[in-house]
Parts: C-alpha cells; structure tokens; sequence
C-alpha cells in the first residue's frame, strides 16, 4: 500500500478492481463504510469478473456501480478508462482536464520544486534551484522547459527515444555551468508529441477503436459495455486531484467538503495473471495521472492476503531477494557493484572495484553508504560476522552471502524430479507454514515432485496435505509441531506497512514450539554438523580473525542457545504496551518476547548505531526500510519526537514514550496537521493518520509521496530515479543505472521482463498495432498492453495480441497440459471465502469455520446450468486438461491411501478423519473428492455472481482436516507472470459435467 | 439490575456478512457444532444465537440479522409454567437457568411443551429452543450477553464483563451515536451510558462497525430519521432488537431464513407486524407454509431429541 487502512477514510472514491474486501478483508470495510457514511458520502465503485458480496455492495442510489468484466481483461479495461480520460475528459469536465493539464504541464500551483539535487558530472551534488533551471541548456541549446521549477510529480512532459525504449537524454548545463550527461530531455509541455503522456495517448488510443462486434477494443476484450468504461472515467475524472477543492494548495486539505480522492484497492485480481505486474503498473498509471498518488485517501492500495504478508516480502522470502527489497548478490558479482545497484551513493565507477574518481565514494568505508547499501553491509556485519570488521575485509563476509537466483517455485517442484545427477535436482525440502499440496497449481506436477524428495521437513500446527502426501518408498516426512502465531510474541508488518508488536497470548500448546525456537534448533544442528566451517575458514583469514563457534557469534546474541535451558524459560524485562492503556509498562518478558525482541533490534535499530543507542562505524540496523538513518526508526533508545509533527494542541511536541515503536498504541494523536493533533474538524487535518500507532517503514510515513502536501506527514518524494513517478518504463541496459540523481536517490531503473509473442495487432481491429506506442516504437513492458491468459477463450484475440512471454520464454513450463476453448468452452476462475483461510489447515481444522462453510462449491450462471442439465445443489465435476475433480482415482486417493502401510516404517501415522457424525455431518467420505456442490445463480442478471461462460471455485480444500472436498489446484494452470512468478489462478479453460 | 434499557441494532447498509458475530457469539457462549452438511441453515438453542442471512437468494446481501427482537411484552415468557422467561429491565429477554426446566411439570401441574418455542414466531421461526449446552437441557437464547456480565451463565456461574472499544470520555463511556447526532437530538439522547463497559461480543467483534450497542432511547432516537421524508429507508424492531438500511427500492425482507433458504423464488414477504406475531402466517405464500410446517418438524424433532440428551 502506499497509503494505508485508516486513510481510507479520507476517499472520495473507493476503486476496488480485482479484490473482494468484504470477504477477504472484513475489517478494511469499517474504513470503507466510515469513507462512505461520512462527510465525504464516498462512492463506491467495483470492477470484478464475479459479483463480490463486495460488489453488491454498491447502491445504485448514492452512484455506486459494479462492471463485469473477463477474466484476465484488467488491463485492456484500464487502458479503455486512460483512452476515454484522454479523449473526452475536456467535454465531460472542463474544469477538471483543464487542471490535468496544468499539473502536467507544471503551469498549476505546486507542480515543480525547486529542490531536488543531483550528482552532477564531477561528483558533486547540485540543487536544482530556479535559478539555476532559469538559464539551463540541452547540449548547449537553451531550454525553458525547466524555468519554473524541476517536475515534482511525473514523467509525462519527458521526452521518449525514438527506439521507445528510454528518455531522450543530453547534457543539461545549468546557469553555473555544472554539467549533468545523460540527463533526460524534458518537453515545455504534455503537448510535444515525443512526452510521455502523448506517448500514453497513443498506446491506448487502439482500445477506443472500432471491433468487428462494434464496441471499442476495450469492451470487446473485456465483455464490458461502452458505456460502463465511460462511467469508470468519469467517476475517476470526478474524483481526482483535478476535480478537488483544494486543486493546487500545499498543503492539502481532506477534512474539506470538496476534497476528492480516489483509492484503488485490488489483490489477487490483478496480480494472479501472466501481466500480474502490468497490471498493477497499469493501476499505478492511471493513479500517477490523475494526481492520486501522495494523497490523503489515495494511492494504489495493495489488499494483503495475510497480517504479514506486507512483513514477509520485506523479509525478502523470495527466490530472487534477499531482505528488505535487495536483489540477491549475482554469481562472481563484485561487492562494489553489487553496492552500486542498490539504493545510496554511487560507490563504484566504470572499473568494477575502482572507488576514488569521478564521485564514486570508498564503498569500503560504512559512513559512505547510503539507506539500503548500509543496512545490505550491516545484513553483511551481523549474519556472516560479529559487527565489527572494518575495511576492506568486509569483502571477504560478502563472499559468504550465497549467490545468484534459486529457483522460482513451480519450478521448484518440476526440479525435484529431474534425473538423479543433475546439478539442479532438489532432494530434500523444508516447508514451513505453507501448504503446496493444496495452494499450488497443477498439482499433479506437484505432488510428483513432493513424491520424489529423499527428505520432507513439514512444520506446521496440523498434519496437511503436504505432510500427508503420497511418498516414495524411501521417502522420509517429519512433521515438526509449530505453535500458533498467538502462542509466540514478534512484529508483524501490515498491507499499509505498518510494523505492529504481536503479542504472545499464551505458551505453546504440547510439544509445539515457536518458530524462532525451531529455527534455533536448526541453525544449532547445522553448526554442530560442521555445516558452518566456511564461515570459520574466512574468519580466520580476517584483521583481526573472528574468534568463536559460529553458532554462538551469529546467533547466540539473541539471546537463546539451544541445550541451555527450555526457550520459553528465557527471561528478561521488556516494555509492553496493554490494550486500553496510555502509556507502555515495564514488565517480565519470557521466551520468544525475549528473543524477537533482540532480533527486532537489530532489524530495526539506527543504521549506524547499537542497540543500547551507541554510534557504531562497522555494524547498525540491517532492516535499513525499518532502521532509517536517524533516530526515526523502528527500534530506537531516543525518544524525542521527529517527522511527521506530532505535538498537543499547546505545541508540546509528543514523545514516543516506547522504544520498541511496533509496540507505540498512541491512538489520541489521529495526525492533525496544524494545531492539536486528535484535530477532526480542521480541513487540512489529514485526521486518519494515527502517527503514534506502531511504526511505518519508511520513516513512519504514512502515505509515500506526498511531497509535503499532507500536513503532519513526513515529506517525501517519488524514490525513483529523478525523483518522479514514472508513467514511461526505461529498458534501456546502457541507462538502468540513473546516476544523475542525488546525493541518496541514486537507484536502478526497474525494468520488466514483458513482451507479447505478438508484435502485430490483429486484422480484427482498426489499428495499426495496440503493442506499438506509436509507428516504429516497439513495446515490451513500457506501457501495459492487454495480452490474453495462456488459455483464452478468445483464440481471436490471442491470435491478435497474444500472450505474454518473460523477452520471449514462455510463461508455462514444459510439461503441462492445455485446452482450447472447442474442447473447455468456460472460463474457470478462483475465489475466496470469509470462512476458510488459504490452503485451509487453520480453518478446516476448526469445526466452527467448517460448521459455516463445510465444503467447496461452485458458481455457474444459471444459462450454462441449464445446458449442462446441473441444478443448484449437484455436485460439479469440473474437468481442465489437466485433471479433474471427481478421479481417476491417481489423483483422487480415499482419505487414508496416501500413508496407507507407511506406519510400518514409523514414519507417520495414517491421518484418520474424526468418525464423530458431530464433525462428519452423518456422510461418509470414501473420498475427499466429491466435486463442487453447485450454486446456480438466479436467473435475473443483477443477481448473477458468474457471467455465462464463467465458473468459480474456491481454493481452500483438500483432502485433509475436519472439512474436505476437491482441490482446485487440481485443475488449475501453472503458467505465471513475467517478473514475481505468480501463477495464473484467475483465469484458464474448464468444462464441466455434474458428478 | 438496574440502568438503562439497552439494544442491539444492525445497519444493514454496512453489513457484510462476514460470520464475525455468529462466530464470537458461538466462543463466547461455548456452543456446540451443528450438522456440517446443512450450510447456512438456521439453528438456535444450543448451536447458535445469531445469525446473518441474506435478503436475497443468492447470498450476496443486503444482509439482516436474524436474532431474538427482545420483545417489549415477549410472547415466549408469557407461557413459561415456570416463569424462567423475563424480561430484564435492561431490555434483554433472558432465560433464568434455574428455573428453566423444560417437559417439567409445575407446582400447578401444568407441563412444560416449550410453548416458548411454539410461541416465538416473531418473524415467522422460534428464536428460542431448547438444546443441551454445557450438560445443562435448558431452553437458550441471545440474552444480549448480559449472562456475561452479571448475570448466570448457563452452567449456573457468573460471568465476567465482556471487553469494549467504547469511546471514554474522562472515566465515563460515551455514546457513539449520540456523538453521530445532530444538536438537537442529542438533547434527547444519553451521552454517557454506562453499559457500555461491555460490548455483546457480536457488536465487539463486528469488523464493518454495522453493529452498535446503546440505550433503546438512543437507538429509537437515531432511528426516528429513517423514513421517507429524513435518511430514507426504514427499520424494523420495536423491543430490544433493531435493524436499519437507507436503501431505496429494496424488496421488503423475508424474515425467516429457513424460508429464505428453502423456498426459492419467494413471491410474498413477510414484514411481520411488531406487535402480531400471528398475523404472518396469512402473508405466507403456499410454499412459505409448507417450508414453516417443515420447520416445525424440524424442531420438533430436534427438541426431542435434544430431551433425550442426543443433540
């Protein structure tokens, strides 16, 4: 998120486009009912395949709509809504396109800064004052582009290459002379054909032509009408920067009457598709262009599948990143280089290792990184070593990092099958709290490889699927006993970043134990293993060597040494902060309260200081997102008060009062702007900012980007390169390292790996190519374009803007099977329920949750009911090329054949479903897999969940727990995006046949 | 006790359905697991007290809470030979444990048939019934959780107040809708309430905040803006149970889920009068009968089997 929960109150309009919020986020609706009951009356508007309880939502009597659209259509629908902003805006609304076009253009109130710097080329960083703008050149010729001010929103008055893969760039020299090569060549207006936002025009113009069936392109592709696109842009006209009251004022006022905002919410949506990232680009555009970005109540709002998922990705627990948002150190990759991409100073000129001319700073000396090269450095200090080593000899712990990409995770499975002697062969996994037996698509492919592994370590609270599944003979499971998350104490990170202190509500139940005991288990089995000598063989080498087993130096300063004593016997005195209270208590803390606290210190800490608050040369926070480089972090012994202002309504500015800030409960100060904080009724209050609850990362921001327009919220710019909001994606190799901004802005270029196997549009429709930006200006990933899920129930436009592909590679891995659409004729899409949670163990092994919803089902549109002859109520087989839900029995083992015989081995006993009929309901499962109980829609088409052609599957069962029934991933296609690797659950072909 | 006459009301506009209340409802009170295969459908007594249905066939809202309407002059205590059904001066319709003794005979001779359960058809189903909760066979209801805090539970203990996120004020809790009110209203309305130390834990657990707990006084009050000519829309409830939307054009609800959920499409509605219980039944429509009389046997067979100790 970029804004977070609470703000949504401050919308004019909540935008909800690929999420469910009130199934899947039940609390988030007591933001979106306070945004909608009050003073601003928000509307509510939702763009979704299926008719979400959030959809029904919506009361057509206060404006509120529902559009249904395709699976797998997001981003032809989106680029439908720019071309219709684009084109009719100024007769739709004056006012407002004229101010879009102010903004844009940097001719509105508060549109440039004239405070940005950049590194110029000698090294040194220069402020781009007015001034000095006033009397700058492009390669000696004069410009007035830049009189007013440097751009401080957007890229849209940048000037696009002609390959169409970068800016324009030249030498810009300012009126002192100082000189900035490579610099981008910014246009006096948005109406230079070469910007941006011209280029924006041009890419979406091909969605507001003529298809054959005499709609535009967009609402062909989407099944939508012309008429809903055209309201989706008009309430986004309405309720944007450029329709508010406060157009143009800094700051900004959203306690006001005529304030408006849009928030975007989406989720699995937008993001479970091969253009899963172009699609959130595509949102991330929209949102860029119509001033909503560094709002109060706007931003591009990312809904969070669990309370840390936000925390988890953090933690970088990916197969291509290393914590808080690094990439993983590349094979043979220098330590400077590997500095240099990072965010910070430039530490390293042409010549890999070479420091000391031209600017680049000694990266060998601490005091010279920047935010995320230090905390990467302190990661260094702290995992390979003991924090103290200086110089040069920091390299050699950078060689202990591991290095290079492992390997994405459906990859993962098909590798653990591969012939025995291959390199790349996996043959043995850990699978902690996630359950691939279920969650994972093609599930056959799965489970084959789960079958392969010569070891299988399960940790989790229930015996899962995956600890269940079928082996081979020399197999072997454990299954380790994991407590719950309410049986252990730790910082979890939010959807809107916000790091809350999760408090332990009791101890571990039985032999379960907590994940951190566990964890200290392993790394303590591993050293005693002599799985650590590489550590000690280095240290040895070190000025002075690291003396000490290495289990005791990198881990034994948390604080608990397995063989020492019960981990939750571990004590010490800590801060708390009860429920209700108003200020925190010092008390006795034990176990895991003891142990993730100090792990939590050293995340969050300063990022040049100790934990005690003490400077430090060598070692600091290695979280540098949660650390910061000032007191203003997560974890800090300085209590003063600091950004964003926070003070009572004498000016008495408000202390922390806690060290720990995930732990801070301050719910008084709601983030007023001027005078009391708590302040509800001043207009420029941005009152749903809660600065004293828990701690946000970066800096306690609380809404990125607001370059100072919200009062009380830290200032902030774009942190991208030239520090604007990129509508235009560079990839161009030779430019991805924008060493023209800074002193600490200094950062890579993102680029994506997008590009349709396509590069010709289709004859079908009116133009030229929708994957061309304009004549000649080939697009792979600067401007989202629609391409089609890997099966498609339109070959059409497959044909005309086909798939899309990583440069290239195909987004499917070899091996699985596809449809076509003559033999699976209906879309088959994915969903969620309020009852059940993810793959289902915490949930089907509650009776309370399976009493609710006991067993998976699927929605059908009442006209492919009929032509299947299934009523409401029958069981569904659902039928993919890949499996299906009813048999063979391969894929369909009875409840105990999984482990049928393994209990001879003392592997694991055979997990028996309760014969209780109280828990069984009185049916008898001979097999989990019965198919999905059908829910045919009514008849009338404002009650329909599903269109014609499309059915809905929720994914959380399995063949395990209290509730079973047929796994979707069965049935499920396994192509995923071009840059996470998310698989395409939401969209692929199925017919299916009642049971 | 004394104090305020306190009520629950839904605002069926911010409702979701997302099983929140019937859940904490089911923690709090300890109550068993119904019948896994029977989706959705309504039970009372021992499986629960509370529950969220839809207005609409396919599930997807406008949702309305379907619990016990807190009668002013309740139908279900009237028959009681034991006299174990009263109406609390707090406004909760509550059942006294130890002398509820259902298929008793009383010091008159008159036996127990749960006529409660016969009698409660506001809405056209029982919102009381007996089951088997905690080894007692004793008629349960929604006591608006006052056995919580202060009254008896069903195992014949005290139980301790339940939490609150009411707003204090100094050291006195404040009346959220009061503080939603207009000036003028506010001068007929409490501002601080007392009861609001505790939340029934279907109101403290509500996420979408479409629950509120206040003085009758404070919700009638709210309520008085909900008609055609103020807000719009319209609620429904006249005891200590309420239920509101501002929705223009919705079809007058159909107020018993099992009938929702049985008959399908359901032409007539059932907007039963607060004061006649009776009058629904000639608004049902042949197939709302035949589902009420399935109903019936439904009970009936549960509540025998519940007196032989098997549910």
């Amino acid at each position: 998120m970029t804004n977070h929960w609470t703000d949504i109150d401050n919308a004019s309009l909540v935008f909800v486009f690929g999420a469910n919020p009130a199934e899947n986020h039940p609390a988030c609706f007591a933001h979106i009912n306070a945004a909608r009951n009050g003073s601003k009356n928000a509307k509510l508007v939702v763009v979704d395949p299926r008719q979400t309880r959030t959809a029904r939502q919506c009361d057509p009597a206060r404006g509120d709509f529902y559009v249904r659209i395709r699976p797998g259509t997001n981003i032809a629908f989106t680029n439908g809504v720019l071309n219709w902003i684009f084109n009719n805006a100024a007769t739709y609304a004056a006012g407002a396109a004229a101010n879009m076009l102010a903004w844009h253009n940097g001719t509105a109130p508060n549109s440039l800064t004239a405070a940005r710097a950049f590194i110029d080329d000698a090294g040194a960083g220069r402020t781009f004052t007015v001034s000095e703008l006033a009397g700058a050149s492009y390669d000696g010729v004069p410009t007035a582009a830049l009189s007013g001010g440097y751009p401080k929103y957007c890229d849209s008055r940048f000037k696009v290459n002609t390959a169409g893969d970068d800016y324009q760039r030249a030498t810009l020299t300012t009126a002192s002379g100082y000189a900035f090569g490579n610099f981008p060549v910014i246009a006096a207006s948005v109406s230079d054909p070469d910007s941006v936002y011209q280029q924006l025009k041009g890419h979406v113009a091909p969605y507001g032509a003529l298809a054959a069936s005499g709609k535009t392109v967009a609402a062909d592709i989407c099944g939508c009408t012309d008429a809903e696109i055209a309201s989706v842009a008009r309430v986004l006209i309405d309720h944007s920067r450029f329709s508010s009251s406060d157009f143009g004022a800094s700051p900004s006022t959203p306690q006001a009457a005529g304030y408006r905002a849009t928030t975007i919410l989406y989720a699995m949506g937008q993001t479970q598709s091969t253009v899963g990232s172009q699609n959130i680009k595509d949102l991330a555009t929209l949102q860029t262009l119509m001033g909503n970005m560094g709002r109060a109540g706007g931003g591009i709002n990312a809904l969070r599948g669990i309370h840390n998922v936000q925390g988890s990705t953090d933690m970088g627990n990916l197969f291509d990143s290393i914590p808080a948002y690094s990439a993983n150190p590349g094979v043979n990759e220098h330590y400077s280089h590997y500095l240099n991409a990072l965010f910070g100073a430039r530490v390293e000129n042409s010549t890999i290792g070479a420091t000391t001319t031209s600017g680049a700073k000694d990266y060998t000396v601490l005091a010279n990184l920047g935010l995320q090269q230090r905390g990467f450095a302190n990661m260094t200090q702290e995992w390979f070593g003991n924090g103290s080593v200086t110089g040069a000899d920091i390299e050699k712990l950078y060689d202990l990092w591991p290095k290079g990409n492992g390997v994405q995770h459906i990859k993962t499975f098909r590798n653990m099958t591969l012939p025995s002697g291959d390199a790349n062969l996996i043959k043995a996994a850990v699978v902690w709290g996630q359950n691939p037996a279920v969650t994972e698509p093609n599930q056959s492919a799965v489970r084959a490889g789960l079958k392969n592994l010569d070891t299988l370590v399960v940790v989790d609270m229930f015996e899962t699927e995956t600890a269940t599944v079928d082996r081979k003979d020399t197999g072997i499971t454990y299954l380790i006993p994991a407590s719950a998350h309410t049986e252990e104490a730790g910082s979890v990170t939010n959807s809107g970043r916000w790091i809350q202190w999760r408090e332990r509500a009791n101890s571990p139940r039985g032999n379960s134990k907590a994940d951190l005991e566990l964890l200290l288990r392993f790394a303590k089995a591993l050293d005693t293993a002599n799985a650590f000598t590489h550590f000690s063989s280095v240290w040895s080498t070190l000025t002075p060597a690291i003396a000490g087993n290495v289990f005791d130096v990198v881990y034994g300063k948390y604080g608990w040494t397995p063989g020492t004593g019960a981990f939750e016997s571990v004590t010490a005195t800590s801060e708390m902060w009860p429920a209700g209270a108003s200020a925190p208590i010092t008390t006795a803390v034990s176990g895991s309260e003891v142990v993730a606290e100090n792990i939590y210190k050293e995340m969050c800490r300063p990022l040049a200081v100790l934990a005690d608050g003490t400077a430090s040369t060598t070692t600091g926070g290695t979280m540098w997102i949660y650390s910061g480089a000032s007191p203003a972090g997560g974890w800090s012994t300085s209590l003063t008060n600091y950004n964003p202002v926070c003070k009572t309504s004498t000016g008495t500015a408000v202390s922390w009062t806690i060290k720990n800030k995930a732990k801070s409960r301050n719910n008084t100060y709601t983030g007023a702007s001027t005078g009391a904080l708590g302040d509800t009724t001043t207009a420029n209050a941005n009152a749903n900012n809660y600065p004293r609850w828990g701690w946000s990362w970066l800096l306690n921001r609380r809404v990125f980007y607001s370059n100072g327009e919200i009062a009380a919220e830290q200032t902030d710019n774009f942190v991208s390169p030239g520090y604007v909001s990129c509508l235009f994606t560079v990839n161009n190799s030779s430019t991805l390292l924008a060493d023209w901004s800074g002193p600490l802005a200094y950062r890579k270029y993102k680029t994506f790996a997008d590009k349709p196997n396509v590069t010709v549009a289709g004859p079908a429709y009116n133009a030229s190519s929708p994957h061309f930006i304009s004549a000649g200006k080939t697009l792979a990933g600067r401007f989202a374009a629609h391409t089609e899920p890997y099966e498609s129930p339109r070959p059409d436009l497959q044909a005309s803007f086909g798939k899309n592909t990583s440069n290239g590679a195909d987004l499917i891995l070899p091996g699985t099977a596809t449809g076509v659409v003559a033999d699976f004729p209906l879309v088959l899409t994915t969903i969620r329920c309020v009852e059940h949670f993810q793959g289902g163990p915490i949930t089907r092994n509650n009776p309370t949750n399976v009493e609710a919803e006991p067993e998976p089902w699927i929605e059908i549109n009442p006209v492919d009911a009929r032509a299947a002859g299934i009523s409401d109520g029958d069981l569904v087989n659902v039928i993919t090329a890949r499996s299906n839900s009813i048999g063979p029995t391969a894929t369909k083992p009875a409840r105990t054949d999984d482990q049928a015989g393994r209990s001879a081995t003392g592997a694991m006993a055979p997990a028996v479903p309760p014969a209780d009929p109280a828990h069984d309901g009185g049916l008898t499962f001979t097999s989990f897999a019965h198919g999905f109980r059908a829910r045919v829609d009514n008849s009338i088409a404002d009650f329909q969940r599903v269109a014609p052609g499309v059915v809905a599957i929720p994914w959380h069962w399995g063949d395990r727990g209290l509730s079973v029934g047929s796994r979707a991933n069965d049935l499920c296609i396994d192509s995923y995006d071009a840059n996470t690797m998310i698989p395409e659950y939401k969209a692929c072909l199925c017919k299916i046949e009642k049971a | 006790m004394a104090g305020n006459s306190m009520a629950l009301l839904q605002d069926v506009d911010k409702c979701i359905r997302c099983n929140g209340c019937y859940i904490a409802c089911k923690r709090t009170w300890k109550m068993a697991f119904g019948d896994f295969k029977t989706r959705g459908q309504h039970r009372v007594a021992a499986y629960q007290r509370v529950v969220i249905k839809s207005m609409k066939k396919p599930d997807m809202g406008p949702f309305i809470r379907f619990s016990c309407w807190h009668c002013v002059n309740p139908p279900c205590a009237g028959r009681c030979p034991f006299n174990a059904i009263v109406k609390r001066d707090n406004g909760a319709v509550d059942v006294d444990m130890t002398l509820c003794n259902p298929g008793g005979t009383n010091s008159r001779g008159i036996k127990c048939v749960k006529q409660c359960v016969t009698d409660c058809q506001k809405g056209g189903y029982p919102k009381v019934d007996v089951g088997n909760l905690a080894g007692q066979n004793k008629a349960f209801k929604c006591t608006m959780c006052y056995g919580q805090s202060g009254y008896i539970k069903p195992d014949g203990s005290v139980g301790g107040t339940l939490p609150t996120k009411a707003k204090k004020v100094g050291t006195q809790y404040q009346s959220a809708l009061w503080e939603a009110s207009s000036p003028a209203d506010r001068l007929l309305m409490d501002q601080f309430v007392p009861e609001l130390e505790h939340l029934p834990s279907c109101v403290m657990t509500c996420p979408a905040k479409a629950m509120t707990w206040d003085t009758r006084k404070n919700v009638l009050k709210y309520l008085s803006h909900y008609n055609a000519s103020d807000n719009g829309g319209y609620y429904v409830g006249e005891g200590g149970m309420f239920w509101c939307t501002t929705k223009s054009g919705l079809p007058s609800p159909k107020a018993d889920p099992f009938i929702e959920d049985h008959v399908a499409p359901m032409v007539s509605s059932l907007m039963s009068s607060p004061f006649a219980a009776a009058a629904i039944v000639p608004t049902l429509v042949v197939g709302g009968l035949l589902a009420l009389s399935a109903r019936r046997e439904e009970n009936e067979k549960e509540a025998s089997l519940a007196m032989e100790g098997e549910v």
